[in-house]
């Protein structure tokens, strides 16, 4: 391996390392106040639309929202979906089954 | 503190296993194609396991970019681990700080996002450690060893992300995402967050989009909440 990849790659896994485990151990040495301790409920769902939104809306580094871009359709049928079914395999399937079809048809 | 819990993260995870795959597969082939060997590859994997920073180092070092820039790039990706942390951090505040050590290495996306719904849903067994350390043993087997093939494979295959794979990823996590939409508040901070993350990432250039877009919907999300009992009382 070369030094300087080495070197890398152990930065790399210690900045990560210490984003995950700053609050884990924060949280144990301070009380957390009581706005933050109420808006905690509000993170999961920020953060999975963060990671979700941008692979659809923005697939190929620029804004695609026109109605030929077929991951909004995958998107909304996967959604649909996992609403009506509540399963969240089918919806998974379905959605990933149905955006290579529509990658044929556009 | 079931141990068996392992077994239910594992299980739970499943779904996450199998769309890493041709994440996987694309970042070993991208490293191979970036000149990285294959023990360089995999002591990425095993040292950093984090795909999102990752994929961007790799991208970035086949352009000659500074370890420097690509660490702190890394870092910039990866402060939205800070608000996973705080939002596990109320279930796991009973457990022994060498729980926390062990279990923050394997907070990925995809384990924060299988195991805070669980505690979230409770039935007892909140804060369970062993039901994450099985969430993110098997996130941490899947991404060993699809990045190990595709580095192998290297550029005698396609990019797995190009035949619509890529989308295995949002699919899985919406299925997360819905049934988490139980209120109208909640819809708009989903809202809120996703949109502002389009918006920031294209107009501010770097990786900051995550942090200020969940920071941003958050705030909106907490803000609403504090309005509307105002008004009822």
């Amino acid at each position: 391996m070369e030094t300087k990849y080495v070197i890398l790659i152990l930065l790399m896994g210690l900045v990560t390392y210490l984003t995950r485990v700053s609050f884990f151990l924060l949280s144990r040495k301070v009380k957390l106040p009581d706005l933050v301790f109420r808006s905690l409920k509000y993170i999961p769902v920020a953060i999975l639309a963060t990671l979700i939104f941008p692979g659809i809306f923005v697939p190929n580094k620029e804004l695609d929202i026109a109605i030929t871009n077929p991951y909004i359709w995958a998107a909304l049928i996967t959604a649909g979906t996992l609403i009506i079914s509540k399963n969240s395999l089918a919806g998974i399937v379905l959605g990933i089954a149905s955006l290579v079809v529509l990658r044929t048809v556009i | 503190m079931d141990p068996r819990k392992f077994f239910t993260g594992l299980r739970k995870t499943f779904p996450f296993m199998v769309g890493l795959i041709p994440f996987g597969l694309a970042y070993g082939i991208m490293g191979a194609q970036a000149g990285l060997n294959l023990a360089e590859i995999m002591f990425m994997s095993v040292v950093v396991f984090a795909g999102s920073a990752q994929f961007m180092a790799v991208e970035m070092i086949s352009q000659n970019i500074g370890i420097v820039f690509i660490a702190f790039s890394t870092l910039l990706i990866n402060l939205r681990h800070i608000l996973m942390g705080l939002s596990l951090s109320p279930y796991l505040s009973r457990l022994r700080a060498r729980w926390l050590y062990i279990l923050a290495f394997g907070m990925v996306d995809e384990t924060y996002a299988v195991t805070i719904d669980y505690y979230q849903k409770g039935a007892g067994d909140s804060g369970n450690p062993y039901f994450m350390l099985g969430s993110s043993a098997g996130i941490y087997f899947s991404w060993l060893l699809t990045s190990f093939i595709g580095a192998i494979l290297g550029s005698s295959i396609q990019d797995p992300l190009a035949w619509g794979l890529d989308f295995a990823m949002p699919a899985t996590f919406l299925s997360i995402l819905i049934p988490q939409i139980k209120s109208m508040r909640m819809l708009l901070v989903m809202l809120i967050s996703g949109v502002s993350a389009v918006a920031f990432l294209l107009l501010i250039p770097g990786k900051w989009y995550i942090i200020m877009a969940t920071l941003l919907a958050v705030a909106a999300g907490t803000t609403m909440e504090i309005v509307q009992e105002r008004r009822s009382s």
